[in-house]
């Protein structure tokens, strides 16, 4: 059988917008497997990123049951959250929230700070992960120096240095040329295979959407699988 | 807190601010120095003292908002994030007073002491809260 690592029952999310309720997503249900990569597509506005947030724990539905890796989400305060986007999901946002005044170094051992892993662990696994992602040549440099497709990858080497079990990439690919994006989505899926982590990518490219095992279409709030659809076509 | 935490936010405050703070409490001095027998030298390092950390407040926005976020995504417990913006505010709130609190050891004054700490907390608060209001929403 195979291992759900994301449960999705029945979630519901609603924004307050002044005096008004905003249904953001409705009904959301959805299992994903451990190791496969999943991307969700969807107009702009759509909820694809409330709902990546709301498996990061970022935030918390208005109702349904959110279970990361046998956590159940709601079960949690808010410092068991903390722990689990610490250790078992990892988010990148849209922007990379990559900190420029900081070296490649300081940004991917962040979350190693956080979790107070001494300095001899953290330099080692800083270093294995960039050699991984092919950027340990930068190890010192300022990320403000950096291209934009390499502080795309120093934000999936710090959001890969606590092997997630699942990672959330929010328009990973957005501000990329193509083929830089095709060489994302290569890391992706050699990510998932040697650590058999399941990902999660936003994208509005429906192009990327083929080099995905799965997808959704996020759509006035309910998520449909498209991956039938997509095939046929 | 961890003291991994704490060697975040030095990093980010040396390497974000300290180059502004620096500059600011050098030119407060230089007033100091230069127009020491004035009445109004005490009222002018205050105002530029305010100013200065309204301006510090503004143009490092981005990257302290950024800092937190980072620290918010990435595990940090809620109230350490909390702690970090207070202690921020505070910290460049005394830093900035430095000049202020030299000139006032020479003429102390109660009335303009009580105004200075008033208008600091007032700006350690905005600071706060708008630090508070952005980690959860940026």
């Amino acid at each position: 059988m195979e291992d759900i690592v994301v449960l999705l029952k029945d979630v519901w999310k609603t924004y307050d917008e002044g005096n008004n309720k905003v249904v953001v997503l409705k009904k959301i249900n959805a299992s994903l497997m451990r190791g496969e990569i999943v991307g969700i597509h969807g107009p702009s506005g759509s909820g694809k990123t409330t709902l990546l947030k709301l498996i990061a724990g970022l935030i918390r539905p208005d109702r349904g049951e959110i279970i990361v890796d046998g956590y159940n989400l709601n079960m949690l305060d808010d410092n068991g959250l903390a722990m689990i986007r610490n250790t078992v999901v990892s988010y990148i946002p849209q922007d990379y929230g990559v900190i420029d005044e900081f070296t490649v170094f300081e940004n991917v051992e962040l979350p190693m700070l956080i979790a107070g892993v001494d300095k001899e662990e953290r330099v080692r696994r800083v270093r294995e992960v960039l050699e991984y992602i092919g950027l340990y040549n930068k190890v010192n440099v300022k990320t403000k120096l950096l291209s934009g497709g390499e502080r795309q990858r120093v934000a999936i080497a710090r959001a890969l240095v606590m092997t997630p079990s699942v990672l959330l990439a929010d328009e990973p690919t957005a501000n990329l040329d193509w083929n830089t994006a095709l060489k994302v989505i290569e890391l992706f899926k050699n990510i998932r295979e040697d650590f058999k982590t399941t990902i999660v990518i936003v994208t509005h490219d429906p192009r990327l959407l083929d080099l995905m095992d799965r997808s959704f279409t996020l759509m006035d709030g309910y998520l449909k699988d498209a991956t039938y659809k997509r095939r046929e076509l | 807190m961890g003291s991994n935490i704490l060697m975040i936010f030095v990093k980010v405050v040396t390497r974000g601010s300290g180059l502004k703070v620096s500059a600011i409490v050098s030119i407060n001095l230089l007033v100091i120095l230069l127009f020491r027998n004035n009445a109004l030298t005490p009222y002018l390092t205050m105002l530029l003292s305010m100013v200065a950390s309204a301006a510090i407040i503004i143009i490092d926005f981005r990257l302290h908002s950024l800092l937190l976020y980072v620290l918010h995504v990435y595990g940090s417990r809620p109230n350490t994030v909390r702690i970090l913006i207070s202690l921020y505010s505070l910290l460049i709130a005394s830093i900035l007073s430095l000049p202020y609190l030299a000139i006032d050891l020479m003429s102390f004054s109660s009335a303009l002491t009580s105004t200075f700490l008033i208008a600091l907390s007032t700006l350690s608060l905005i600071y706060k809260n708008v630090r508070g209001g952005t980690s959860i929403t940026f």
